[in-house]
């Protein structure tokens, strides 16, 4: 979400002193975790909205700066970078999508909540979560139609 | 359920949350549409990529919660630090200042009855006042009434 591990921890300390700070304002209307998401994804869009002003990635500028990386990193058959680099590299990829899209995606893929968690932690409906989610998925692999070579797609499988 | 209806649900194939009846027809769709088993298998490939599950070694965790607890405890002893500044100062000044004020009311009500009465008056009221002297002028009467009578 944040793009870099660095900032990831620095996020992920801030937000557990918030959740301590803020525990006697949890009422148990919600479970404990979906209160903590919330903390979480309003901290980082804090965080993201004062880094906007920084830097952020267009896709043409990823593309042309971390062609080859990318290329590596959906090739089936390089040899794997290290886990952080690619860390960090997902997070560039993930930064070329809007703010709404690389946060729900990251809810759904990463922390792998349900439809219904996401809809309480970003405070939506249900209908707007399968919609928002299937139109981030269609964006970020239209992003990367041109490093997604079937041979190693399908090995996936 | 038309090709589109189907791509809108493609995901949700994924992630689960189908009823058994609708999951059915999207795996039967998918059995003869290399279109959407494309997408399938790169929407898989791109969640692999950018969200491989992460793991952390036991010194890693530890290290973060040690950090987390640092902070949290700093910040209890700077909640701890105010609330002792308010218990040693703020309460024994509160409690002074009320005093006083009690104490400069109670001498402002009672001197502008004293004012109002006559000297021989005053001369009686503190004639139980052995510090007392007739002689002496309103400010020593004052003096001497609000050092021995208002404060015990």
């Amino acid at each position: 979400m944040l793009q870099n591990h660095t900032d990831a921890e620095e996020a992920a300390q801030d937000i557990f002193v918030k959740a301590y700070r803020n525990l006697p304002k949890f009422k148990g209307n919600s479970a404990f975790s979906t209160w903590l998401y919330r903390i979480t994804t309003n901290h980082c869009l804090d965080v993201l909205r004062k880094r906007n002003r920084r830097k952020t990635y267009s896709l043409d500028a990823l593309v042309e700066e971390e062609g080859d990386s990318i290329h590596r990193l959906f090739s089936s058959d390089a040899v794997a970078a290290s886990q952080m680099e690619n860390r960090d590299l997902a997070g560039k990829i993930l930064s070329t999508l809007p703010e709404d899209y690389r946060m729900i995606l990251t809810l759904r893929e990463a922390d792998g909540l349900e439809y219904q968690e996401i809809a309480q932690t970003l405070d939506c409906s249900l209908d707007a979560v399968k919609g928002r989610l299937s139109r981030a998925r269609r964006q970020l692999q239209e992003n990367l139609r041109h490093f997604l070579r079937e041979k190693d797609v399908y090995k996936e499988e | 359920m038309t090709h589109e209806m189907i791509q809108q649900k493609l995901f949700a194939l994924y992630d689960g949350p189908l009823t058994e009846q609708e999951r059915k027809l999207v795996e039967s769709h998918l059995a003869q549409c290399a279109e959407c088993r494309r997408a399938i298998a790169q929407g898989k490939a791109v969640s692999a990529r950018l969200f491989p599950v992460h793991t952390f070694s036991e010194a890693a965790e530890d290290a973060f919660v040690a950090k987390v607890m640092g902070r949290v405890r700093s910040a209890g002893e700077k909640v701890e630090s105010w609330t002792t500044l308010f218990f040693r100062w703020m309460v024994p000044l509160a409690g002074s200042a009320v005093v006083a004020g009690w104490v400069f009311f109670s001498v402002l009500s009672d001197s502008s009855s004293f004012s109002s009465t006559s000297s021989s008056n005053v001369e009686a009221a503190f004639s139980s006042d052995s510090s007392y002297s007739s002689g002496s002028g309103n400010g020593i009467v004052l003096a001497s009434y609000s050092s021995q009578d208002i404060v015990p």
